[in-house]
């Protein structure tokens, strides 16, 4: 594997599996490197995240010269197409690639599957990009570690802060689970804070013309919306908030927003307030993402999106505790995940011992007054929890989450 | 032996080779699982697409659903696996009756996309539906109790998809299924024999549902899940993509198509992110290079171009077949008419095409219907059969009116009907278009369960059939392979099956050469003797010689009913047959008939042309030649290959041999657009205006530089001036044809062909278009078809007459139109003393 | 509430105007070519993706080749893989067109990538006009009035062109065409162009409004079969009206049933052909019974 052109050594090994894989998979390995699968989608709606995840993911690799434990190691990247594809990769990944661990889980319906078939499997499964509370909540288990906070988490996070603009919200979330959920909590938020709604509407997935949701807002005249629209939803959703001449009329908050939604908005019509997990021009970044911002800058020419962080920061907590394991087995590495943090400065990252949910504060983001770089959209105004100590809490207790592992 | 030719045994091997594989390469077995159920939802979507004709493009809808139900019933009380399949089985078949009698009442392309329509109504509640379906998330956790481990599930779903697969060939070797490939092959012939085709095709549909349900179900075991990704519109088409790369029109299509379709997709999505750019090139390519998909290309590999959606063959011929006897007619009263049709109207717009007809037909006769073209008989049979309503009047049949019954139901009465334009089979071997029929009698038609092959008693009556038209030798061929005559032959013995107390046909010796006419005619007579025979025929001279009792019909009207000598010699028929010029019709009014210099100078030749349509020679040898300027006659009797030899020079019918020269040029096997731009335009029969198009329009549309000008065009048909911008279809019959002959003005031409250009004018307007055809003369050649010899013979130079496709007659106008004897010969309603020759 | 029904009622027209664009072009190729051309959607995204690119490289003048660029694919298209397809089998030509709407997205997803692309409005067409209950933006309208001026353009093409005649007459008897001295097939080959042209200034339309990425063909290749087979297969003004119709109806939902906005096409359409089996305007054709 060539350092720095991971993308071509998959393809090569790829290419041979493609023509020889089917007679005889079982390619005479010289010298047995660590493998670790990689399980995101390649096309869909959801590839250009998936992208990003990816090269985050390889970078981490490289940062350690390609090498866990002093051995070579490489990445095995296979698609997630469907959840039945997902599984049927994820298997494959298991008995034919004979993988250790597997990152990866870009979809919530997708994770979902992965996570039942890693348990099956026996093998260690680090989500990093799926925020179905499920994932960690009833339906967990020992193999699975996920790195994105639950919705219900983010949202939980928000809400305190969009009840600074009023207390009269107007609800356009997707009308279907992540949608859902934001909606629940959130109205319910709302109400413990003594707050009225203006109005609710739920939009179906792909929407293409929002201007009937905007008039309808724009007559309500609410303090606040409340968004909880998906990737591309949101980002038309924006563009005509900002055609219908809302942006600025009317703050906008929503959880959970990814940098290529923002940055496919536009800086003309780019507005709201946000949360989300990571940024790169965060100044208060620790020196270590500091620097991986950097390496992504130079090697891939642009930001690295959060999701890239993601993908870096899942495969990073995934190789160290094989290290810290020092094995490849799989109840080593679970072990070794369960005991791994990442501590530099404020930021302090661990799994939940009992969730396998990565505790971590999420920052409030708002798009700047005026955009000057191509890239830079957004202000950091917030880091919560305020205080470290509430971060157990606002993730929930045992009996709030539901984790029972087996 | 027979059990090895099983193709479920294959499925099994194949099925079985590639776990064996796997297992030793140590992949997943879960891809060779997923494939099992893939063949199954394969199969059973091609249920309705290779055996029945309907393409459901959304066939997901039952697949997606299935996959719910299976996981809600687990979660619920089903507690195995068994309870579960067979709860989502159920319910498919539910969703699946209900959806069909919303959609099947449409077809084509409106059925396909409402199909795909539920699958995106399916796909939105399923993906917002969070409470029951998931939502986005979908359903885990289902779990398998009795299969646990992969290896066991998988097997499971082997023998599962096995069983499917065993009832899916089971049906398609029942009454039923067979009738399937009948109904995809002609579902009007289907439905004229008595069948409810709407029936059929639910019950197909309903089976498709419960079959791809199955698969859907066993899906949700393998993912222990259910998701809503098997809804959405990028996936809809899977499972059809998968069948028409396997090959439709094979039972093991669907096999092969979905390794194929699963392997490349694994392997591929492996190697790079944008699979489908590889693998849409691998799909284009293959659909394009071979419409019978992978197996039809191995088929072809070895010279082999049969289907294989059933066994091969036929039942063994018995070793005594017993000779026909026309059933069910013992019940019929000699002295008293079947058949009684009393003032029936119909009206098309402002084209009458019936009008107070009155017919009584008795049994045991054979009663002929003639009249020239456009008289309304073939409307006549589609009244009675149902095909098409009448606006008024009354048809007892066997004592009952059955004006107002749906075409099956009079059919079951006892009304059978041959058609002129051949509806047989075509895919089907010649014993099955028989056997379809005859099982239409059987209590057993609908059966899912018993072998159509092995119903002994409709074996041997259509073993009767085919040797009572003399094609028992031929059973086993396909339909298409066997010659025009002997598809006339079998469509007979389709229209017998039905044990019908009135059979109607209509042309039945259209497109037969004299020694099969000979048969055919014999037969029909023969008929006669055991049923209600209504024949429409053009052979006039046969008719004659055969018929009990004739009845002639003139634009929609009966003008004779009688004896065959007494309706032979009736004035009315004699002008209609002749041509109005005795009974004193209108005369060109410019005197045209001075002989005038004539070029010597060929415009058109045809050598030997020999030309048909599908397996039927129409033309079997013309030569031909018209010379610069010269007006050139085509007589001869409705059928005798005057508009095909039209169509043959004009480029829109194949040559098979011969030669056509156009002014030194060979243009036998130039296109149309090519053949018209050398100077040769038409007047086609019907006119074939545009009806969508202004007048003016559609003289633009041909209008060229060196054509007529549109104030020559106006100054020969004035009428036309005033109408341009009146839409085609608003003109009358007049002013439509004054059109078509202004149209193919309006192309510089040096020929112009007219195809019957006075029918189904009235006489004033005759009088018109015969002027204005003076007024052209000497300014360009013309060749006018016609069946009315006394109307067009002075207005042109030269005559042909053709009798079956030959030349039978060249000479002059003149000539021809003296020798009255020689017209009634070759033209005439003139008994010929066939028996004495 | 009645001025928020003329407000909706407004923006579905937007809506359904494009709608009808996309629609159009599908129809004509139905109507001429026999064809169900499942690949016309990605003729939308080439449009909206091809206008990115000139306006970044040339600005916005520029923008207007676009759907002629998208034209020419059309042909190059037609010539090499939909003229195969004439004297088969519909499902045959459903098979392809599908493979290659999928085959053209990933090579949109090649070339430009993944990620959604930023697209706004030309600064001349920000801002909004208000005329009583009802608002709407200047590119809106500019979106109706293009719409609109293509359409009349369109109609004006078919109806007193000789091309516009022969499409006409192509569809009812494309011999009877060929026997007046017409090479047919290479005017079908232009109307491939045309339509998927149509489907370009649709894209280029819709880039500022949707988001500008490879998979936004689904947003408009759904609706499109949907506004066809309502409007009547083939029927220019039955794609009119029902394209209209559609954008109309999903306004109101929205209004008083959001969640369900997504599904009211396909119900409504489903309810049209029960009631009418060829859609509103759809005339008894052969090739698709």
């Amino acid at each position: 594997m060539t350092i720095g052109m991971p993308r071509l050594a998959v393809t090569r090994r790829g290419a041979l599996l493609g023509a020889g894989a089917l007679a005889m998979p079982h390619i005479a390995r010289a010298a047995e490197p660590i493998r670790i699968g990689l399980l995101l989608a390649k096309t869909g709606q959801i590839a250009p995240q998936t992208e990003y995840l990816a090269q985050g993911t390889y970078l981490a690799l490289e940062e350690r010269g390609n090498k866990i434990m002093g051995q070579p190691a490489e990445l095995v990247w296979l698609d997630e197409p469907t959840p039945q594809g997902a599984t049927q990769n994820m298997q494959k990944l298991v008995q034919e690639n004979k993988v250790c661990a597997i990152l990866g889980g870009s979809l919530s319906s997708n994770a979902l599957a992965e996570e039942a078939t890693a348990a099956q499997l026996k093998v260690p499964f680090v989500c990093n990009n799926a925020a179905a509370t499920e994932i960690t909540g009833k339906n967990c288990n020992r193999y699975t570690f996920r790195l994105n906070t639950p919705v219900l988490v983010q949202s939980r996070m928000l809400a305190p802060y969009a009840l600074g603009y009023g207390k009269k919200w107007y609800f356009i979330t997707a009308s279907f689970a992540f949608g859902q959920d934001i909606l629940r909590s959130s109205r319910e938020l709302l109400k413990q804070a003594g707050g009225t709604e203006a109005g609710i509407d739920e939009v179906p997935l792909n929407t293409a013309d929002f201007s009937s949701f905007i008039l309808k807002i724009r007559q309500a005249k609410p303090d606040v919306v409340l968004g909880g629209l998906s990737a591309g939803d949101l980002s038309t959703f924006l563009k005509q908030w900002n055609e219908l001449g809302m942006k600025g009329k009317i703050p906008f908050c929503e959880i959970a927003i990814g940098d290529t939604d923002i940055w496919a908005v536009g800086p003309e019509a780019a507005n709201g307030v946000f949360t989300k997990l990571w940024w790169y021009n965060n100044p208060n970044n620790p020196p270590e993402e500091k620097a991986f911002a950097a390496a992504y800058m130079k090697k891939h020419n642009r930001p690295a999106a959060d999701k890239a962080w993601m993908g870096w920061v899942t495969a990073k907590s995934l190789f160290e505790s094989i290290e810290l394991a020092k094995s490849t087995e799989s109840m080593a590495i679970v072990e070794g995940l369960e005991n791994w943090k990442f501590n530099a400065g404020s930021a302090a990252y661990s799994y939940r011992k009992w969730d396998h949910q990565m505790l971590l504060r999420n920052l409030v983001v708002s798009v700047k007054e005026k955009i000057t770089d191509k890239w830079d959209y957004f202000d950091v105004k917030a880091s919560l929890p305020e205080k470290a100590e509430d971060l157990e809490k606002v993730y929930g207790t045992p009996e709030e989450i539901g984790c029972k592992m087996a | 032996m027979t059990l090895l030719r099983h193709p479920v045994l294959w499925i099994v091997l194949v099925l079985a080779a590639l776990t064996a594989l796997w297992h030793t390469i140590g992949a997943p077995i879960s891809l060779i699982t997923q494939i099992a159920i893939y063949v199954l939802y394969g199969a059973g979507v091609n249920l309705l697409v290779g055996y029945t004709g309907l393409v459901p493009f959304g066939a997901s809808v039952f697949f997606g659903c299935a996959t719910y139900a299976a996981a809600i019933a687990m979660r619920g009380a089903a507690g195995n696996e068994i309870t579960a399949l067979a709860i989502a089985v159920v319910f498919s078949l539910l969703l699946a009756a209900a959806i069909a009698l919303i959609i099947l009442r449409r077809r084509g392309l409106y059925f396909s996309l409402l199909t795909l329509a539920f699958s995106q109504i399916a796909f939105e509640i399923a993906f917002k539906w969070t409470d029951m379906t998931g939502g986005e998330n979908g359903l885990q956790g289902v779990p398998r109790p009795w299969f646990v481990t992969d290896w066991s599930f998988h097997i499971f779903t082997i023998v599962v998809v096995a069983l499917g697969m065993a009832l899916l060939w089971r049906i398609a070797h029942a009454p039923f299924g067979r009738l399937l490939q009948a109904l995809r092959d002609n579902e009007q012939r289907v439905q004229s024999l008595g069948y409810n085709t709407f029936r059929i095709k639910f019950e197909a549909f309903v089976i498709m549902g419960g079959v791809v349900g199955l698969a859907g179900a066993l899906l949700t075991f393998m993912l222990h899940g259910a998701y809503a990704d098997n809804l959405s519109w990028q996936h809809a088409g899977d499972s059809l993509l998968m069948t028409v790369m396997g090959g439709v029109h094979h039972f093991l299509g669907p096999l092969w198509g979905a390794i194929a379709f699963i392997l490349l997709e694994d392997r591929l999505s492996a190697i790079t992110e944008s699979w489908w750019l590889i693998f849409a090139p691998i799909v284009m390519v293959f659909a394009l290079a071979s419409p019978e998909g992978m197996q039809g290309l191995v088929f072809r590999l070895f010279g082999r171009d049969d289907w294989t959606l059933t066994r091969r063959g036929i039942p063994p011929r018995p070793a005594r077949i017993e000779p026909y006897r026309g059933g069910g007619s013992t019940d019929l009263d000699a002295t008293r008419p079947v058949l009684e049709v009393r003032g029936l109207h119909k009206r098309f717009g402002s084209l009458v095409v019936a009008q107070d007809v009155q017919l009584d037909v008795h049994p045991f006769r054979l009663h002929s219907l003639i009249g020239p073209n456009g008289a309304g008989k073939t409307t006549f049979f589609n009244m009675l059969t149902g095909l098409l309503r009448a606006d008024s009047g009354t048809i007892r049949f066997a004592g009952q009116d059955i004006a107002h019954l749906p075409v099956h139901r009079r059919i079951r009465l006892g009304l059978s009907r041959s058609f002129q334009i051949l509806s047989v089979f075509r895919t089907l071997t010649a014993f099955e278009n028989v056997r379809v029929a005859v099982q239409a009698q059987s209590p057993l038609q609908n059966s899912l369960w018993r072998d159509a092959y092995r119903l002994e008693e409709l074996n041997a009556r259509t073993w009767s059939l085919l040797a009572a038209v003399g094609l028992e030798d031929r059973a086993a061929e396909p339909c298409a392979n066997l010659s025009h005559g002997e598809q006339r032959l079998l469509e007979i013995a389709i229209s017998l099956a039905t044990d019908a107390r009135l059979l109607l046909l209509d042309e039945p010796l259209a497109g037969l050469a004299e020694a099969d006419r000979e048969v055919v005619g014999a037969l029909i007579r023969q008929l006669a003797s055991t049923h209600a025979v209504l024949l429409i025929e053009h052979d006039i001279d046969r008719v004659l010689a055969l018929s009990d009792r004739i009845t002639v019909l003139h634009q929609g009207r009966v003008i004779a009913d009688g004896k065959p000598a007494e309706v032979a010699n009736n004035p009315d028929v004699v002008t209609a047959y002749m041509g109005t010029a005795r009974a004193g019709g209108p005369q060109p009014s410019v005197h045209a008939a001075a002989p005038r210099a004539v070029s010597t100078q060929p415009v058109l030749q045809l050598e030997q042309v020999r030309a048909g349509y599908a397996g039927s020679q129409v033309l079997t040898g013309i030569d031909l030649v018209v010379h610069e300027g010269e007006a050139v006659t085509l007589l001869g009797r409705n059928g005798v290959g005057k508009t095909t030899m039209l169509r043959a020079i004009t480029g829109t019918v194949h040559k098979s041999a011969g030669r056509i020269v156009m002014d030194g040029a060979d243009i036998t096997q130039a296109r149309p657009y090519e053949i018209n731009r050398r100077g040769i335009s038409i007047v086609p029969e019907g006119r074939r205006l545009f009806p969508n198009l202004t007048v003016m329009e559609n003289l633009q549309i041909a209008a060229r530089p060196g054509g007529a000008s549109y104030d020559e065009i106006f100054g020969l048909f004035p009428k036309l001036r005033v109408l341009q911008r009146a839409r085609a279809e608003s003109l009358s019959g007049g002013e439509r044809q004054m059109l078509a002959i202004a149209r193919a003005l309006m192309v510089p031409s040096k020929l112009i062909l007219l195809d019957e250009p006075f029918e189904g004018l009235a006489p004033a307007i005759v009088q018109e278009v015969m002027d204005a055809l003076v007024r052209l003369r000497g300014r360009v050649a013309m060749i006018i078809v016609e069946h009315h010899a006394e109307t067009v013979l002075p207005i042109v130079d030269r005559a042909y007459v053709l009798v079956n496709g030959q030349v039978a007659y060249e000479g002059s106008a003149k000539a021809l139109e003296a020798d009255h004897a020689l017209q009634a010969r070759l033209l005439g309603v003139v008994q010929q003393e066939l028996t004495a020759a | 509430m009645l001025d928020i029904i003329l407000s909706q009622v407004a923006s579905g027209l937007v809506l359904g105007g494009l709608y009808v664009l996309i629609a159009i072009g599908l129809s004509i190729i139905f109507g001429l070519l026999g064809i169900v051309n499942f690949a016309h959607g990605v003729f939308f995204t080439l449009g909206a993706y091809l206008a990115l690119t000139l306006y970044q490289t040339f600005g916005w003048p520029a923008v207007i080749l676009s759907p002629v660029i998208v034209g020419l694919i059309g042909v190059v298209v037609e010539r090499v893989l939909i003229r195969r397809l004439y004297d088969k089998e519909p499902l045959l030509s459903l098979i392809i067109t599908f493979a290659l709407a999928l085959m053209i997205e990933a090579s949109v997803r090649l070339i430009w990538g993944g990620i959604g692309q930023p697209f706004s409005p030309p600064p001349f067409l920000s801002g909004f006009l208000i005329w009583g209950p009802i608002l709407i933006t200047k590119y809106r309208l500019a979106v109706l009035c293009t719409t609109a001026a293509v359409l009349i353009g369109l109609w004006a093409f078919l109806t007193y062109t000789k091309f516009g005649r022969i499409l006409r007459a192509g569809s009812r008897d494309p011999e009877m065409v060929g026997l007046l001295g017409i090479n047919l097939p290479r005017v079908l080959m232009w109307v491939f162009g045309l339509g998927c042209g149509i489907s370009g200034i649709a894209g280029l339309l819709a880039a500022p409004l949707w988001t500008v990425t490879p998979a936004m063909a689904t947003n408009a290749i759904m609706p499109a079969f949907v506004v066809v087979a309502i409007g009547g297969l083939g029927s220019f003004a039955g794609a009119v009206i029902a394209g209209l119709l559609v954008g109309v109806v999903i306004a109101l939902t929205i209004q008083f049933k959001p969640e369900a906005s997504g599904a009211v096409m396909y119900v409504f359409m489903a309810l049209m052909l029960l009631l009418r089996p060829r859609g509103l305007l759809g005339e008894r054709w052969e090739r698709f019974e």
